[in-house]
């Protein structure tokens, strides 16, 4: 957990292309290694790729700098600038090297081992139960969505068009919400009655078994860092 | 006395009164059902009675003082099974879910790992320990709410609907948790509305309806009364009902059939009435004995 946050940050925080380019190669080595369904990881950075893009259009021409393209637009032209087009790449890289670190080492560890690690490294317990309450309730909550798709649907009797699916499916969101609160209520009782303290939350797990592969990973995060800090990014 | 609810209203913020003065008692090595239609307030009694939910109004007892001054520390005293298992399990693994208890009452996670393991033995559910508990099967997760509550040996044991959705096999496996608990001393509190498990495992029930008890007495004779149940919205276990529609006496039956000795024992006193079936199909054909027709039933 530790590794996965040090490599997250190196990478977040780099300056050039080399550090998040090294980093996103092991992030794929990684999951080719442990066999993980590689199809199904890539997906998250490609959408965060996406995503950086679009949050990082306006660089090239919003910074200063040599202009290497105009784009004339009629009444105004668009500059674009060399050290624009490099802020945007470098910042895509980096965001899409810290999304494939994170969520390979995540793939690897499962959320399990997350919430235990980051129960180990002493973050407030409240939050590793949080954590877990919520990922423990996701497929509970897709499963019901699901159920309440369903119903919906076996009773349109008529081809509908676009517009009117959209109608039917925002009467699942209240349905939701509503759901969601009582099992929260619910949720809390049964908490409540397995809690015996009169002051603190009672959730505890023992500490995770440190192996030498979490050794090897831990120093290679710090070569990274080292990596960084000596290159100047 | 162990448990005592003593009048008690409730009413949720908003909404109407679900309870409206109930009253009932449970005590060491008893099992004890709280019978009712859906929606009668079953529930909310037994998440009253778990000092869960505050009364507006009544008193709880258990050991005959005051359970709400004795919270939270009497909880470890009292376990509850949900009607959901999937409202009742919060933990990342299965090992975990039935741990979460016994890592706040023991001191080494050497001790937890032995009594999780024995528990789990108990409930089959040892393959389980290192798996997730959504990925579980209903039945699965079922045992494993047993399993987390009779981990830390609770004195009071409260059962949601225990038997909703569940399987032939596993509601068998439930009557055996409960015949070893009450045989180990501890009362049981179920709520259900299942009259034929009911029969089977209840020493007294009380019926539940709009809030309010109807009564309350010995299995026997609280199912076996037609005005009462049908003021709930239930009906007499399947036997009495068939002895009713056969104009036989109750008296002496047993409830439920639950082997050999008692389906001899119902059927003996059918045939003692000379009572005779008839075949549908063909009128002409003389009827059979009772017993000879179970005995030429399918199955």
């Amino acid at each position: 957990m530790l590794s996965a946050l040090i490599l997250t940050g190196t990478a977040a925080f780099s300056y050039g292309f080399k550090l998040p380019l090294l980093i996103l190669t092991v992030s794929v080595g990684l999951i080719l290694l442990t066999r993980s369904p590689i199809r199904v990881w890539a997906r998250i950075p490609l959408l965060v790729s996406v995503w950086a893009f679009l949050a990082s259009v306006p660089l090239p021409f919003m910074t200063p700098g040599e202009t290497i393209y105009r784009l004339s637009l009629g009444l105004t032209d668009l500059e674009v600038s060399r050290e624009g087009l490099n802020s945007m790449l470098t910042f895509i890289s980096r965001v899409v090297a810290a999304a494939a670190i994170f969520t390979s080492l995540a793939f690897i560890m499962g959320w399990k081992r997350i919430v235990k690690g980051l129960g180990d490294l002493r973050i407030p317990q409240e939050l590793g139960f949080l954590l877990n309450l919520s990922i423990v309730h996701i497929p509970l909550f897709l499963r019901e969505a699901v159920k309440m798709l369903s119903a919906r649907e076996s009773r349109i009797m008529r081809k509908i068009r676009f517009r009117e699916v959209w109608g039917v499916l925002s009467t699942v969101v209240g349905d939701l919400l509503l759901r969601s609160y009582e099992r929260a209520w619910i949720v809390d009782k049964a908490i409540r009655a397995r809690s015996f303290a009169s002051t603190g939350l009672p959730w505890k797990t023992p500490s995770a078994a440190v192996g030498i592969k979490d050794f090897l990973l831990l120093s290679f995060s710090l070569c990274m860092v080292a990596f960084g800090v000596l290159t100047g990014g | 006395m162990l448990l005592r609810v003593e009048n008690v209203h409730f009413k949720y913020p908003g909404g109407p009164e679900v309870l409206k003065g109930a009253s009932f008692w449970v005590d060491k090595g008893e099992v004890v059902t709280i019978a009712g239609s859906n929606g009668s307030g079953k529930t909310t009694l037994l998440l009253v009675a778990a000092g869960l939910l505050e009364p507006q109004k009544g008193a709880i007892l258990l050991g005959e003082k005051p359970l709400k001054e004795q919270l939270p520390e009497a909880r470890r005293r009292m376990g509850l099974v949900f009607q959901d298992p999937n409202d009742q399990l919060f933990n990342p693994t299965v090992y975990d879910e039935v741990a979460f208890a016994l890592r706040q009452l023991l001191s080494s996670e050497g001790e937890v790992e032995k009594k999780v393991l024995g528990i789990s033995e108990m409930f089959n559910l040892t393959d389980l320990l290192s798996r997730s508990s959504y990925r579980l099967s209903f039945g699965e997760k079922r045992r494993v709410t047993f399993a987390s509550i009779l981990a830390y040996d609770p004195d009071v044991l409260f059962l949601d609907e225990p038997t909703a959705n569940l399987s032939f096999r596993s509601i068998e496996e439930i009557e055996r948790v409960i015949g070893d608990a009450k045989a180990a001393g501890k009362a049981v509190l179920i709520a259900s509305h299942d009259v034929e498990f009911v029969a089977k495992v209840s020493d007294r029930v009380y019926i539940i309806n709009d809030g309010s008890m109807l009564g309350g007495s010995d299995t026997k004779s609280m199912l076996s009364d037609d005005s009462l149940l049908g003021i709930a919205d239930m009906k007499p276990p399947l036997v009495l009902q068939t002895l009713k529609v056969l104009g036989l006496e109750l008296k002496g039956n047993p409830l439920t059939i639950k082997d050999l000795a008692e389906l001899a024992e119902v059927t003996h006193t059918v045939d003692n009435h000379q009572v005779r079936i008839e075949d549908e199909k063909d009128p002409k054909k003389k009827g059979s004995s009772f017993s000879k027709y179970l005995l030429k039933a399918p199955g």
